[in-house]
């Protein structure tokens, strides 16, 4: 195959594919830009800055690798978006892949052009970052000083900007390489994943928690990559369960989200994972920064400085959770294109639009509210200073209506979530059900 | 390929879908040139032979031989080059890439083995008239009917001259007048080229069109008949 099919089949033609890579893009410009942000800052050097130019989160020496580690998982989060958006369709796109493969396509030309095609996204995000940050930097340059963590761009940041395209674009094709599926008859499940995380996990979290103080960022990042492995194992088994209690219902509504959510389980769990890591990040802030508050002498003075730092902190998780939510959604309404001739069937059986979107809300909401909430309480729970090293008192009283309060919090944001997306998939489900559709090949 | 070779030899093959047998020991040798139609009711295993032939399933035991190479023998890169060089393929749908314009579709074996785009392109286009579809080189597959998305399949299975053309149910989505003509283009094409033609159908016109029909029941040949 030469360059030239290869970048002309990998090309997206069809709107949905093209709203993929858009979002796939925007996820991955973002994470640039946010990388791009942690090497300004690291630009900076070790040594302490003027606290009168810079946020004092850049001007301390130690805060400022804190702020840099924060942009990198924040960076991360953003990638794992855009896995979740190159997901998207998959339906449709193992058939276009099955269509080549009848076509005399080998696997490995079909993963160079999954690969081809993440990697390009990746080239467009990276080189959509260097704006982002320029806007980003700008926007935070309006807010008072304290809020003003993304320093502005310099001439030399220009060479910066170019490894990271370099870094987004091997991202892109990391992903690409890695979600390939290449299964010529499609319905044909692989076998079942080897669920490690759930003893690995738990293991590696208690050692982080364990040796923090000794080990420093190195057991708080064992404890967080632990966490997620955690997350990420339990979840399909979590979906699973759900799913199952649910087909066991007798209510139909019930039943039908059973069904759903067992065929769109892996998805579901991979949000889950993502949203759950967001929940977490969210609540072992504002632990962290109501000790803070809480306990410091210098309260007036240092006030701004630990808000100013769990807002913008929350605002970024914030982001990434509502852009979750979103994939999530277009994943549903993905998925309801996919299923529109079965979706018709049910019209044949007195189903209509409102049921449906009965089953769309529980089948949402029972993957957000749980993960979300279970995100919040964990992280709250053990708090920024347990998982830093820096305090690991005992759970004090007055922390426990807060943990209670975010877990409420993160549960009701997911039911939110749940009613949003059912309110904003009305026409999708309307037309999925139109009776048309059982023309459909 | 000695004028002895099969174009395609399928010997004492056996497939099941997990416990459930589809196909049980069956052998088969079709000679190049040669029309074949497999029949019998549904569920008795005709597309899975036609799936294990063109090596799409590897068959659980057994062996299968395209133009006397064995494709278990080989590694997946060089399977899937002998079923792009080899083996051409329609199914009832066609299965053309969605998103690609017919002409793409057409040339997308020539493509995927290396050749430039515009000699890819001009061999489509031939093929795309043989069919009677040229007119709408351009069109994806969306925006056609049926009986000429078959025909489009039809001239993407015979572009690089294969050996052996396999054809799943080809008219099976079309009306009988469509059907009729798909399956005077389909003879047509493969005997230009000299290909041997296995076509599964459930149609009696057609298997009758056929040199030999060979019915399948329960995953065996319950018989075979030379028309």
């Amino acid at each position: 195959m030469t360059l030239e099919t290869l970048v002309q089949l990998a090309r997206s033609r069809t709107p949905a594919d093209r709203s993929r890579i858009q979002l796939a893009t925007a996820a991955l410009g973002l994470g640039g830009a946010l990388l791009l942000g942690a090497l300004r800052i690291a630009r900076l050097g070790k040594g302490e800055l003027n606290a009168d130019i810079y946020s004092n989160y850049i001007a301390e020496s130690g805060l400022r690798s804190g702020l840099v580690a924060i942009l990198i998982i924040l960076a991360l989060l953003t990638a794992g978006l855009a896995v979740q958006a190159l997901r998207l369709g998959t339906a449709a796109r193992e058939r276009r892949l099955a269509a080549l493969r009848l076509a005399g396509a080998s696997r490995k030309q079909v993963r160079q052009l999954s690969v081809t095609d993440a990697a390009m996204a990746g080239l467009a995000g990276g080189l959509l970052a260097g704006p982002i940050y320029l806007v980003l930097s700008l926007l935070l340059g309006v807010l008072p000083r304290m809020a003003q963590v993304l320093p502005g761009a310099e001439l030399v940041d220009l060479l910066i900007w170019v490894p990271v395209v370099v870094m987004t674009t091997a991202g892109g094709a990391l992903i690409g390489g890695v979600l390939h599926r290449d299964q010529l008859v499609p319905g044909v499940e692989g076998p079942a994943p080897v669920r490690t995380g759930i003893i690995a996990g738990p293991v590696m979290i208690v050692l982080g928690v364990a040796t923090v103080r000794w080990f420093g960022y190195i057991a708080s990042t064992v404890f967080v990559v632990g966490l997620a492995l955690f997350f990420l194992s339990l979840a399909p088994l979590w979906i699973r369960a759900i799913a199952r209690r649910f087909k066991r219902s007798g209510d139909p509504a019930n039943l039908l989200t059973g069904v759903r959510l067992v065929a769109d389980a892996r998805p579901a769990s991979r949000m889950a994972t993502l949203l759950a890591c967001c929940g977490f990040l969210v609540g072992s802030l504002a632990d962290g920064t109501i000790s803070a508050v809480t306990e410091t002498d210098d309260l007036i003075d240092r006030t701004g400085f630990y808000v100013t730092g769990y807002v913008l902190g929350s605002v970024g998780v914030l982001l990434i959770v509502l852009t979750g939510i979103a994939a999530l959604v277009v994943g549903v309404a993905d998925q309801l294109v996919d299923q529109r001739r079965q979706l018709a069937c049910l019209t044949a059986l007195g189903v209509d639009a409102r049921f449906l979107r009965r089953v769309i809300r529980r089948q949402l909401t029972a993957v957000a509210a749980p993960a979300l909430a279970s995100g919040l309480f964990l992280g709250a729970l053990l708090g920024l200073g347990r998982i830093t090293g820096g305090d690991a008192d005992g759970l004090e009283p007055s922390t426990v209506p807060i943990v209670a309060g975010l877990t409420v919090a993160g549960w009701l944001l997911g039911l939110l979530g749940g009613v949003a997306a059912g309110f904003l998939l009305r026409n999708q489900l309307r037309d999925a059900l139109d009776p048309e559709n059982l023309r459909a090949a | 390929m000695s004028s002895q070779q099969p174009a395609l030899e399928l010997s004492g093959v056996e497939y099941s879908y997990r416990r459930n047998p589809a196909l049980r020991g069956v052998t088969l040798q079709v000679k190049p040139g040669e029309v074949v139609a497999v029949t019998g009711a549904s569920g008795c295993g005709k597309s899975t032979l036609l799936h294990c032939a063109a090596g799409i399933l590897s068959p659980d035991a057994g062996t299968v031989r395209v133009a006397g190479q064995d494709l278990a023998a080989l590694p997946e890169d060089q399977r899937a080059r002998l079923r792009r060089t080899k083996v051409g393929i329609v199914l009832q749908f066609g299965q053309l890439v969605p998103d690609l314009p017919l002409i793409d579709n057409v040339a997308l074996p020539l493509l995927l083995d290396g050749h430039e785009r515009g000699e890819a392109h001009e061999s489509a286009l031939d093929w795309l008239k043989q069919v009677g579809v040229a007119d709408e080189a351009e069109a994806v597959p969306a925006e056609l009917s049926g009986g000429q998305t078959q025909r489009a399949a039809v001239a993407r299975a015979l572009i690089t001259g294969p050996s052996v053309v396999l054809a799943d149910e080809p008219t099976g989505s079309l009306d009988s007048k469509a059907g009729q003509e798909l399956l005077e283009v389909l003879l047509r094409a493969s005997r230009y080229r000299g290909s041997a033609l296995v076509m599964v159908t459930h149609d009696n016109l057609i298997a009758a069109s056929a040199d030999r029909e060979i019915r399948l029941r329960d995953g065996v040949i319950q018989h075979e008949v030379a028309l």
